[in-house]
């Protein structure tokens, strides 16, 4: 008994201990950046973040950080839109369908897609993916989707490779594996019971995924897709190599763009300290963490109404749909 | 207080003993057995001279076989960052030392020397379908162009300087560098000199806020970015420049009106007005000497005149003298190109300017054979 309750109290100390360890590092990182960003943040205070202009000439110096706000978001959310739907289908492919010959290799290629180094994906975006995009898909897509009211303004513009549109899908199929594996993981533990029940009220296989595994599903879905979107929102060389590095903000994706781990990556080996040049990119990467806790809150708050949804059926004053409905 | 005392005196013992033996290899030197071997040494600093600095150490320590030098391109920056910290025993930069770095110096402004050991030159590259390299530009008309003013290749600015030449109506596409570098700060200072409008606009540095155009990392971006899109033009470091398969632009010389290529021997030749000592503004723009390349830049080790180890001192005085002398030789096979040489008779007798404990280092017998 004593001895167990030793363990019980050793094993206590010790988490506790990682997990304050944890909260500290996080401090400690926090802090070093906020302070090497502070010259920056006092010279020019809110318009830090609205400022459109990034100009490092000593002398002349003003930095605001909007274009790489602008730019990290809009890749990342980029990506999002092209990997999450594809990821989900995979991992639907790979679950429910039980034929051998497809699911075993593309599960493999799949895994084998997290395993290539990011640089790899850069060199390739650049040389063989920017070239293409420049010359057939984005003139294609000016041609088509750019006549489409609305959305087509983001496929309109001036092509040329190297582009926010580009850096969009190359970070789409490097966060692909991630999410595919997670959500396959998460539609692998939906319970049988809701999957025979469906059935058993004449569902065809179709309908089963869609109204009893993917509501079920859904709060793991959307974390799996915090996770790419983590990755998305920090690489760097890929993004670097093919987003074209201008300082652009509107409605096309089609125009040179900058993310602020590309910005961070392209000068700090050279900025000096003799201006507020390295203090404006340390106060970028403040930026940055601030983005991802931002978006780290918004996707807990959202799992946790749909966990709601699940449990306990709507939430007063929302009209959603049963999670199953089988009916047509 | 013992245990400090032992200290001092082993540490004095190490000293003489140190001191003795450099006297012996220096007192030796000739009659073979006693030659200075060298010592290791560790450098930081400038990308641009990397592949010549790497063959240097290399043939170096065939010279001196115990001096393993290290040399880390981690940019100039860092480069000048570390060497004031004193955590490297030389620095190296593109740039000459701006006056806030020199009073920064641990030792004060006039504490180290800067010798500049390479020239290069930077290059407006472009690929435009139909158009052979050898495209004549001046200053003006590069600035227009990379301002975004001249928006097509058949634009009259650039025709009135090619009337031979039929010029496609290809839209221009600017490539330049996205990641800070010292051939931005070279091409933006020559822009500078050449047109008002772009000092007043952009300025120069090592990046700058451009007008217009994509941003390539490092020079395979910006490279790759030419290739691959017809009508597009940026500019890139010779050595890199020479290797690619892109046309290359001649640049019209201001005080003469002629338009040069660059080569190794038009980019050497711009190294003669440099002028000694080298100070905050010191370049090799735009060059009054005959043929020069207009857009030629150096780059300098940096080095206390003070060496606090003589031994260190020593290989780092034997080495300046052998790269100012025979590593020369090796300079054009990598497409660098060599100090001219009025310009290495005055570098040399810098090295005489490096002391330790007062005793002036002279470089030892071996490199000088």
């Amino acid at each position: 008994m004593a001895r167990s309750r030793l363990g019980d109290r050793t094993f206590r100390g010790v988490s506790a201990l990682a997990a304050v360890g944890l909260l500290g590092l996080l401090g400690l990182m926090l802090w070093v950046l906020a302070s090497g960003g502070s010259r920056a943040f006092a010279k020019f205070g809110f318009g830090f973040l609205t400022g459109r202009n990034w100009n490092p000439v000593f002398g002349r110096e003003q930095f605001g950080a909007l274009p790489f706000i602008f730019g990290t978001l809009v890749t990342s959310a980029v990506a999002l839109a092209l990997a999450v739907p594809v990821a989900v289908g995979l991992a639907i492919l790979l679950n429910e369908v039980h034929s051998g010959w497809l699911r075993d290799p593309l599960a493999v290629f799949v895994d084998l897609l997290a395993a290539i180094p990011s640089v790899v994906y850069g060199l390739w975006g650049l040389y063989v993916m920017k070239p293409l995009f420049d010359h057939r898909v984005e003139p294609f897509l000016t041609k088509t989707v750019g006549k489409v009211p609305v959305i087509g303004a983001l496929f309109r513009g001036n092509p040329n490779g190297g582009d926010l549109f580009t850096a969009g899908v190359i970070l789409a199929i490097m966060i692909l594996p991630i999410i595919t594996a997670v959500t396959r993981e998460v539609v692998a533990v939906v319970p049988r019971d809701l999957r025979e029940a469906a059935k058993a009220l004449g569902a065809t296989r179709y309908e089963t995924v869609r109204y009893a595994v993917l509501p079920y599903a859904r709060s793991g879905i959307v974390g799996a897709s915090i996770l790419g979107l983590g990755r998305a929102l920090g690489e760097t060389i890929a993004v670097s190599l093919v987003v074209g590095n201008g300082l652009g903000i509107g409605a096309s994706l089609f125009r040179p763009g900058f993310t602020i781990p590309a910005v961070i990556a392209s000068e700090f080996r050279e900025a000096t300290n003799i201006g507020v040049h390295r203090s404006a990119l340390l106060a970028l990467a403040v930026v940055l963490v601030a983005i991802a806790l931002v978006m780290a809150a918004l996707s807990r708050l959202f799992i946790r109404r749909s966990a709601k949804l699940i449990s306990g059926g709507p939430p007063a004053g929302e009209r959603e749909r049963p999670a199953i409905q089988v009916a047509r | 207080m013992i245990k400090g005392k032992r200290l001092v005196r082993l540490g004095a013992v190490a000293l003489a003993v140190s001191v003795l033996s450099a006297a012996c290899s220096k007192s030796g030197s000739g009659s073979g057995g006693g030659s200075f071997q060298g010592v290791a040494l560790t450098g930081a600093g400038a990308t641009f001279p990397q592949p010549i600095y790497k063959q240097w150490l290399i043939d170096f320590q065939k010279v001196e076989p115990s001096a393993k030098v290290n040399y880390q391109a981690i940019g100039s920056g860092g480069g000048v960052t570390q060497f004031t910290q004193q955590t490297v025993d030389f620095g190296a930069s593109d740039a000459p030392l701006k006056s806030a770095e020199q009073a920064a110096l641990p030792g004060g402004a006039s504490s180290a020397l800067e010798i500049p050991t390479v020239l290069g030159g930077v290059v407006i590259a472009y690929n435009v379908q139909g158009l052979q390299t050898g495209l004549k530009l001046d200053g003006t008309t590069a600035a227009d162009i990379f301002l975004g003013k001249v928006k097509t290749w058949n634009d009259p600015e650039i025709q009135a300087l090619n009337s031979d030449a039929t010029l496609p109506p290809t839209a221009i596409q600017i490539v330049h560098r996205s990641d800070e570098s010292g051939t931005t700060k070279v091409f933006t200072s020559w822009l500078s000199k050449e047109s008002p409008t772009w000092s007043s606009q952009v300025g120069a540095d090592k990046s700058v806020q451009w007008p217009v155009g994509v941003g390539g990392d490092g020079n395979d971006g910006v490279a790759a970015g030419i290739s691959q899109t017809d009508g597009a033009v940026g500019y890139l470091s010779y050595d890199f420049a020479v290797t690619s398969n892109l046309g290359v632009a001649q640049i019209k010389r201001d005080s003469d009106g002629q338009f040069v290529a660059p080569s190794v021997d038009s980019i050497s030749v711009a190294g003669g007005i440099l002028q000694f000592p080298i100070s905050e503004t010191t370049n090799i723009l735009n060059s009054s000497a005959t043929g020069a390349y207009p857009i030629s830049t150096t780059t300098y080790l940096l080095v206390y005149k003070d060496q606090k180890n003589k031994e260190k001192g020593q290989t780092l005085v034997d080495f300046l003298y052998w790269a100012l002398t025979k590593g020369q030789d090796e300079v054009k096979t990598l497409h660098y190109s060599p100090l001219p040489s009025t310009i290495q008779q005055q570098a040399l007798p810098l090295l005489s300017q490096i002391t330790s404990g007062g005793q002036p280092l002279t470089p030892s017998s071996t490199v000088k054979s």
